[in-house]
């Protein structure tokens, strides 16, 4: 079954009246499947991010359609796409709002009506996935920048998406952090898409990759396969992931 | 740049004061709130020459400090501010109120010298007050308090979200100043030519910043209302620690 | 200049929590009304920002010393003034509980000296007078020097105005006030310029994230209502005028008793909802002030003896507390209270 449903997608940015004006996408086609782990992958103004955001609906869609879970992508059914889809940002400290971590897990439950036991309930196991449940009265602005990445992964687990958009997610984290968050996403049930620069991180994490260039679907495929092809990622501005570049061939 | 950097670990400090345990923190902070605003009310109702009354009050301040295991390393320096000012306003009191009161010896107290003195303890009680509340009572719970108190939602929201970011923001400064100190060594502070990109910069991330706050909101079903958690209902201690201090209180004042 | 709450009197106090209580009412009023919900967060992490910048150090040429920006102006310009408001309230709230600016009960003057003249006086009369809709370098500079001196005069002014009437300093008062105006009018004019300078960079950066830059088209963003000014501007002025007046009669019992007078009345003019909230929150203050307290107002009346009085019942509190702490029954806190 499809999570994630994109046919025809395209946007651009500026007004189409005026002269100004960007094609950031162009006519994407993709298919996410329930527990899949995509990487996305692509130079900087690939369109990643933009991709992103209209899957949450933060952009409004312009061409093409976005289906989430059986929900085309429409005003009515924002909030319950939005139920179904967490978007994890690059940066945690605009992400995490509330004062204590728990209060920041809770905010979504609550805000889609559960009981205060329910809530509970539903923050101590969204907590305990990405192994916080120890840090769930402190300060958000106290933790580290790994945990505050975790406890950015917690605030769109507690309301069940079946569906993670991870954005940069190892940018700034050491390598230690780095390692314990490639485990914890691989724990993950939910499909996820993770659009980040780090080909290493995404070798670790996702068995299928796109790469975005120019607006547009350079490839799609296994990761080990996109991600081995120097030749392909070369032309499209992007350098192997570390683990490989020591082949034969320099 | 200190100054930034000071505030930034005074912050942290509170924090981790007020994450001690102990009964007065574990109160709840509606009348924790309330008790201190009697008290500060109070004491400010004493006249001028009311000193031997005004001593007293302190009794409040003793008893909480002591038996509340609060630390007093961390209000000495929050004292300064306001010793000074209140200096500067007392200083001028014996100048012009010559009044004898009373004389001690030789020594003649005037009314200037009662006033100077009721003057700085009021000081003194004013920030020891809102001390005790802050090391004791989270920022989390005081907003909590207020919504109680039916402030509007909206200015508790605006309320909690200054404190969350002051920290972030704060360090963003203190970055934004060290790379400019850097490069112009020996300037105190940041030139006039630059007074506009360098706030400005802040500014249009600060609202960069804003707007990634309220997309996450959004994504997370912020519909304009901001839930927080339930603190259970003020318990038997809760409401015998406001009546037993509010008699306390008014006994002091009226003797 | 944060007020401490040594400088003021229950009276006072009360007076001004109650009528920076009934701007802000009107404020979160104005604000539903226009929709501006969604702007919430971003007052929330602008208030951090004004926070942090006005830690920053700008240096003011040819005098070796620094100012800072004016938080109540630069706010107005880019949430509108009912948004910088309570926005500047949440900062002097902070303020006051987390790094000791300002007290607790002077709360509510120091919103009013700061946040009120400089969102509502400054942020709102002056900006949208001189800047207007169609906003150039000129006019910005001209609006926010304007706007933060006269907001600091407003709030110098009134800080004389309510340490005199707390009756705290023995100072006269053309002595203060001499001392308090031309040092807020040099402050006044370092904001002012140093304000102008964010704003112009922001004119020229994202001009369009400036409240109320003409778009075509749009609802004027929510600029107040005349109405909604001219009960604000009556409010202000009736405050200050009268407090004037009343210094000059030289009575200040008279004067104590008129101020509220007059404060209640100015909130007649605003509307509706705001009237209703102001006076339920003068019903629970009114109770306060000049409660009939033992009276202490002569000097005559304190006596060695009764110092010597006060010291002692300190001393005997402070001593069975540290019993009880050693006897490691911290509950039993009420104890050495009743011992008084």
């Amino acid at each position: 079954m499809s999570v994630l449903e994109v046919e025809n997608l395209s946007f651009s940015y500026g007004n189409p009246r005026e002269k100004f004006q960007k094609q950031v996408l162009e006519n994407i086609n993709i298919q996410v499947s329930a527990g899949e782990s995509i990487g996305l992958i692509g130079e900087n103004g690939a369109g990643k991010s933009t991709f992103l955001k209209l899957l949450t609906g933060l952009l409004g869609l312009e061409a093409g359609m976005v289906r989430v879970a059986g929900l085309d992508m429409k005003k009515e059914n924002l909030k319950d796409i939005r139920a179904e889809i967490g978007y994890v940002f690059q940066d945690s400290d605009s992400q995490l709002f509330m004062s204590t971590v728990y209060e920041d897990v809770a905010f979504a439950p609550r805000n889609y009506g559960k009981s205060e036991e329910e809530v509970q309930a539903a923050v101590l196991s969204a907590l305990k996935q990405v192994h916080m449940e120890e840090k769930k009265d402190r300060q958000t602005y106290r933790l580290s920048g790994g945990e505050k990445k975790l406890a950015a992964i917690a605030t769109v687990l507690a309301v069940g998406a079946k569906l993670i958009l991870l954005d940069e997610p190892s940018a700034a984290l050491d390598p230690k952090n780095r390692r314990n968050l490639i485990r914890i996403l691989n724990s993950l049930e939910g499909a996820k898409i993770i659009a980040s620069h780090d080909l290493d991180f995404v070798l670790d994490t996702c068995q299928r990759v796109i790469l975005l260039s120019g607006g547009q679907v350079a490839a799609d495929g296994k990761a080990e396969e996109i991600l081995t092809d120097r030749k392909l990622l070369e032309q499209n501005g992007l350098e192997l992931p570390l683990s490989f570049s020591w082949q034969p061939g320099m | 740049m200190g100054k930034i950097g000071d505030a930034v670990s005074e912050l942290h400090k509170l924090d981790m004061e007020s994450e001690q345990s102990g009964w007065l923190r574990e109160l709840h902070p509606l009348p924790k709130l309330a008790v201190t605003l009697f008290f500060l009310v109070l004491t400010v109702s004493f006249g001028k020459y009311d000193l031997p009354g005004l001593l007293k009050m302190g009794v409040y301040l003793i008893v909480l400090f002591v038996l509340g295991d609060v630390s007093l390393k961390l209000l000495l320096k929050r004292m300064r501010a306001v010793l000074v000012l209140v200096c500067l306003m007392g200083a001028v009191n014996p100048f012009f109120d010559r009044t004898a009161a009373f004389t001690l010896g030789n020594f003649v107290v005037t009314g200037g010298m009662l006033s100077a003195a009721t003057l700085a303890l009021k000081g003194i009680y004013g920030v020891s007050a809102a001390y005790l509340l802050i090391v004791t009572t989270s920022m989390g719970d005081i907003c909590y308090a207020l919504r109680r108190l039916h402030v509007p939602r909206m200015f508790v929201t605006i309320l909690m979200l200054v404190y969350r970011y002051i920290i972030v923001l704060l360090k963003e400064t203190e970055r934004m100043t060290d790379a400019y100190a850097l490069r112009a060594p020996g300037q105190r502070g940041i030139a006039r030519k630059t007074w506009g990109t360098f706030a400005g910069q802040l500014l249009l991330r600060s609202m960069d910043r804003a707007q990634t706050v309220y997309d996450s909101m959004v994504l997370r079903g912020y519909n304009g209302n901001f839930h927080l958690r339930h603190k259970k209902a003020a318990g038997h201690s809760d409401y015998a620690y406001a009546f037993v201090w509010g008699a306390v209180l008014v006994f002091i004042r009226v003797i | 200049m944060h007020m401490a709450d040594a400088l003021v009197s229950p009276a006072v106090a009360g007076t001004m929590y109650t009528v920076s209580a009934a701007a802000a009412a009107y404020s979160v009023k104005k604000i539903k009304l226009e929709d501006l919900d969604s702007k919430v967060p971003a007052m929330g992490v602008m208030g951090a920002f004004v926070f942090a910048a006005q830690m920053i150090n700008f240096t003011i040429p040819g005098t070796g010393s620094s100012g800072h920006l004016c938080g109540g102006m630069l706010l107005s310009a880019i949430l509108g003034p009912c948004g910088a408001f309570l926005t500047m309230i949440a900062i002097l709230a902070i303020q006051c509980l987390l790094f000791a600016d300002g007290g607790l009960l002077a709360l509510g003057c120091n919103v009013w000296n700061m946040a009120f003249y400089g969102c509502f006086i400054g942020g709102a009369l002056i900006w949208r007078a001189v800047a207007g809709k169609k906003m150039t370098r000129g006019r910005i500079m001209a609006a926010s020097v304007i706007g933060s001196v006269v907001s600091l005069q407003m709030g110098a002014f009134s800080v004389t105005v309510e340490t005199l009437m707390s009756g705290i300093t023995e100072l006269p008062f053309a002595v203060f006030a001499g001392m308090m105006q031309p040092i807020h009018l040099a402050i006044g004019l370092a904001e002012g310029v140093i304000t102008a300078s964010v704003l112009m960079f922001i004119h020229e950066a994202r001009p369009e994230a400036l409240y109320g830059y003409s778009q075509s088209g749009s609802k004027g963003a929510g600029r107040m209502s005349r109405k909604g000014l001219a009960a604000v501007f009556a409010a202000a002025a009736l405050i200050i005028g009268s407090a004037v007046s009343l210094f000059a009669s030289g009575n200040p019992d008279g004067l104590e008793w008129s101020i509220e007078k007059v404060a209640g009345t100015a909130e007649l003019s605003a509307s509706g909802g705001v009237h209703r909230m102001a006076e339920k929150v003068q019903e629970v203050t009114a109770a306060l002030p000049d409660y009939a307290f033992k009276s202490s107002d002569s000097a005559a009346g304190t006596s060695f003896s009764g110092i010597v009085g006060g010291v002692a019942v300190l001393a005997a509190c402070f001593f069975v507390c540290m019993v009880i702490k050693k006897a490691g029954k911290g509950k039993k806190k009420k104890i050495s209270g009743s011992e008084v």
